[in-house]
């Protein structure tokens, strides 16, 4: 059975993949390691899905009020 | 009424219905740019080519106005364009230059289009975050999304490996 540290470990570890995939600095490596870590742990994905979202909302705004004081 | 002058009530009639609806679409389509970005990013979990594939779907949806239920959701809709044109892409990429598996992007697909929440419900969520962080905090999103800088960059910039988890760490907690 997967102990907590273990699954905490892992998804430390997948939020770092993330990071690197985000960055567009990921070796082939760690695409691979990044797919079978999504792959194998589905119950992830709606953790993924909301950070990419804000992510990519947050891609968009930056666009869109460059120069604006919307984050204070 | 002579017959020719009736035709040509109806006939207007017809393009100002055609203009009407044209008119909606557009302002759907335009309202919307915000939620398909969204959409397509995450699938593309940040590839650069999101913007592309935002225009080719811009295309398909309007090559298809005349498909358009306007009693029914345009985004759920629009959606289903929008995929196919990501699936287009990966097909035309190689295999190996993939960050999801076909399964995994079927899955975040189905995520996205469940949640009814729209990206300015989200944006006000964000705003609300935004305002409740602390200087150091707003800095660090600044230098990411305003300045573009990457985690790595930010993290040796400032020589403290500690950023890095403060930034995924504001990004979990945001809603």
């Amino acid at each position: 059975m997967e102990s907590g540290e273990s699954r905490h470990n892992m998804q430390g570890r997948l939020q770092e993949l993330l990071d690197c995939i985000l960055d567009k600095s990921y070796s082939d490596a760690q695409q691979q390691e990044f797919i079978r870590l999504m792959d194998d742990n589905p119950q992830w994905a709606s953790e993924v899905v909301e950070q990419l979202r804000m992510h990519s909302l947050l891609e968009w705004q930056s666009d869109k009020w460059q120069g604006d004081q919307w984050v204070g | 009424m002579p017959q020719n002058e009736k035709q040509d009530e109806s006939e207007g009639s017809g393009q100002v219905d055609n203009r009407d609806r044209a008119t909606r679409f557009i302002e759907l389509l335009t309202s919307h740019q915000r939620d398909l970005y969204v959409y397509i990013n995450t699938l593309l979990v940040g590839d650069s080519a999101a913007v592309d594939v935002l225009q080719d779907t811009n295309l398909d949806l309007w090559a298809r106005l005349e498909n358009f239920d306007n009693s029914r959701p345009f985004l759920p809709w629009a959606y289903g364009f929008a995929f196919q044109r990501v699936l287009a892409y990966r097909k035309s990429r190689q295999r190996s230059r993939l960050v999801l598996s076909d399964e995994m992007v079927q899955l975040i697909s189905d995520a996205c289009v469940q949640d009814s929440t729209t990206a300015d419900a989200r944006l006000t969520a964000l705003r609300t975050c935004l305002e409740k962080l602390d200087p150091e905090q707003g800095q660090l999103i600044r230098d990411r999304y305003l300045e573009k800088m990457s985690v790595k960059t930010i993290a040796a910039r400032l020589g403290n490996t500690a950023i890095k988890s403060q930034l995924d760490c504001i990004g979990f907690v945001m809603p």
